[in-house]
Order: C-alpha cells, then structure tokens, then sequence
C-alpha cells in the first residue's frame, strides 16, 4: 500500500486503517519513544497515547499531505508529554536521584532517529536482516553468510544493495548537517 | 530522492573508522553519526506484541464514548424543540440507558516478581463508574503486612481501583474505577507495604501490558 492510499484508509477512522498504518509506523514511533523516555514500558504506554490521538485527529491530516511528518509531531508531542509528566508525576517507581536529570534528546536528534527507523523498516526483509547483523550485531561479511548459512557473495550483493538504498533514503540527513 | 555512492559506501564500511570517501570533514561527521544511529538498539527495537490490540479497544471506547457525547447533544437540542420531540428523545434515551454497552475483557500476566500469576479482568460501564471483576489465578496471598493494590494507567498518571488479599485463595476480586480503559489504558496490580504510603511501590505483579 503506497502512502496516499495508507493515509486515505487511515483518514476513514476504520480499525483496518489503523492497523496498516501501526503496522508501518509503530517501530519508528516506538525508537523515537524508547530515545526520549529510555525505558521500554514507558514508550510502550507512548506508543499507546499517539496512535490513539492520531486516530482522533485522523480528519485533520489533509489529502495530499505526507503521514510521516504529521505523525512525527504526534509521537514526540506524546513522547515528551510522558517524559515531563515522569519528571513531575505522582508515581514514584525509585528515588529520585537529583544529580542524574538529564534533558529529552533534541528535535533533530529525534527526526534522525525517526527518519533512520523509517528508511530501515522500508528495506526488503532478507536486506534489512544483513543490515541488522551488521550494525546492530557488529557482524563482519563473513560472520554475517556463516550465521546465515548463505554464500558471502549473497551477503556482500545484499549488502551493497542495502546500503545504496539507506544512503538514497538518508542523505538528505548527511547534507543538512553538512 | 538524492543518490549518495559515498555515503552507501562509507556506511557500508566494516571499519568504524571515518572513511576518506566522504566530501568533507562535515559530511564524514554526519555519516558518521548516521552509522552510530544504524548500530544503536534503541533504534531496532519493536514495540511490545498485543499493543495494536489495546490501542484498538481504546478506539472502540473513545468512539462509545463520542457517540453518547452526540446523543447527549441530541438531546439538548431536542429539549429545545416541540413537545412531540420531547417524547422522542425519551424514547432515545431510555434505549440508551436500558442497552449498556459490552463488556470489555483485559488479559493480566504475571511479571518476574509472581510468574505464575495470570488474571483477566472485565469491565463493563455503570452509571456510577466501571466495574471490574478481575479473575485472579497463580498469585499467592499477601504476606502479613503486605496487601494487593490495583490501578489503572494512563499518560496522566495512576488512579487505584481496589486493594485485596488473596487470602482466600484463587478467585474474583471485584474492584471499581471511576475513569474510563480509553483514557487509562493499563491495568496493573502492585504488591503495597501497610505502611500508610498511598504511592505505588512499584512492585508490579500483574500487568496488561507485555513485560
């Protein structure tokens, strides 16, 4: 499903468009939520909170106009609702410890974030899994075919293949900062 | 979209080494930090399983919820009108209330501090708050000096529902919210020191969500 037709399933407010949209975005809402909040079960509630406002806001997102950046400002918005609120909330899950506050990462290290998840969740599975072995895991091309189980030749062809597209995805980020 | 050969080569590399292919020193920074994001696991991480399940009951309360909020309109502008109208919206009204909605069922496991814990709880709307019946198997009962306390979770923050014991043995706790699933998504079950501290200690044994 191409993004027009993914946000004009969504903009119906139908359980099915919601669940392709989620299916699209929620690892991307879920990195940026765990890189602002830092603790799993709190970017799992964030995860919760900016699907279900997006669901209702689900009229305000304008044919024509792209999903990802809309849903950007939702997850962050969320995400950093959820980190204040911890800062000042009624919960205290350990005590606080005063020399140790630190600031939520800023908006560009958080588009970053977002835009790297993205480009990453569009690459076909058997590239993304080189990829993920790779940098993830730390793997080099050999460790990567022997764990596998499949030529280097195949690995090393995924992985240029990969990385041309990552590079074609994100080097818009490489020239901003630039 | 911009091709970049050097970049896809320089991510590319084994090396951690910034790699001369770059055009400049501000580039090979920029790359750098793009291959720094690729290598950290917060960035790989997946969203734990059955989030879409939960995300889709809040929808379906929040859109019960709009619906009475609409009826509730209806309503008014029907006070407004003809006598006739009146009769009408009565008529609405009392299928409203008679109907009720569906009961709605949240499945509890049990964390690390009680593995072997498992309830369901379900809740269905009254017109004084929500009932929970949460059905409790696996969780043994509180040690002296110890209590049970549940809660509902949301992004504004904990509202307790019920304490118990467990004491005994396995059955139905019957427990009460005064907010609503859409609005507190998480249902959680600490195990609470009697020691007059209201806060949650934090010693979650049951929850909704996947650890």
């Amino acid at each position: 499903m191409d993004e027009d037709d993914l946000a004009d399933a969504f903009r119906t407010g139908s359980a099915d468009g919601l669940r392709a949209v989620y299916e699209r975005y929620s690892g991307a809402v879920f990195a940026i939520a765990l890189r602002v909040l830092g603790d799993r079960e709190l970017a799992a509630d964030a995860v919760q909170v900016t699907f279900l406002n997006a669901w209702r806001a689900c009229g305000s997102l304008e044919p024509g106009r792209p999903m990802a950046p809309w849903l950007f400002t939702i997850a962050r918005r969320a995400a950093i609702d959820l980190y204040r609120r911890r800062a000042h909330g009624p919960e205290p899950v350990e005590p606080a410890d005063n020399a140790t506050i630190a600031l939520p990462p800023s908006m560009e290290c958080i588009w970053e974030a977002w835009q790297i998840r993205i480009a990453l969740d569009m690459l076909p599975a058997e590239e993304r899994e080189v990829v993920r072995a790779q940098h993830f895991a730390g793997l080099t091309h050999a460790q990567i075919a022997r764990q596998l189980a499949m030529p280097i030749g195949t690995v090393k062809s995924r992985s240029h293949r990969a990385h041309r597209r990552l590079a074609s995805m994100l080097g818009h980020l490489a020239e901003v900062a630039a | 979209m911009t091709s970049q050969p050097w970049l896809a080569e320089y991510l590319e590399q084994e090396a951690r080494e910034p790699g001369p292919s770059a055009p400049d020193a501000a580039s090979a920074d920029a790359a750098r930090r793009l291959r720094d994001l690729l290598a950290d696991p917060d960035g790989w991480a997946e969203p734990p399983p059955g989030l879409l399940d939960q995300i889709l009951v809040g929808t379906g309360r929040a859109a019960g919820r709009d619906d009475r909020r609409r009826q509730t309109q209806m309503r008014r502008t029907v006070r407004a009108g003809a006598v006739a109208l009146l009769a009408a919206a009565a008529v609405v009204i009392g299928i409203v209330v008679t109907r009720g909605p569906a009961a709605t069922d949240v499945v509890l496991a049990g964390t690390r501090l009680a593995p072997a814990a498992s309830a369901t709880a379900r809740l269905h709307a009254t017109p004084s708050g929500l009932a929970v019946e949460l059905d409790v198997s696996g969780l043994p009962p509180s040690p002296p000096g110890y209590y049970y306390q549940a809660w509902m979770k949301g992004p504004r923050g904990l509202v307790t529902i019920g304490t118990f014991h467990m004491r005994g043995g396995p059955g139905t706790v019957e427990l009460w919210s005064a907010v609503s699933l859409a609005d507190y998504p998480a249902i959680t079950v600490t195990r609470e020191p009697e020691d007059g501290n209201p806060a949650s200690s934090g010693q979650v044994v049951l929850t909704s969500r996947h650890p």
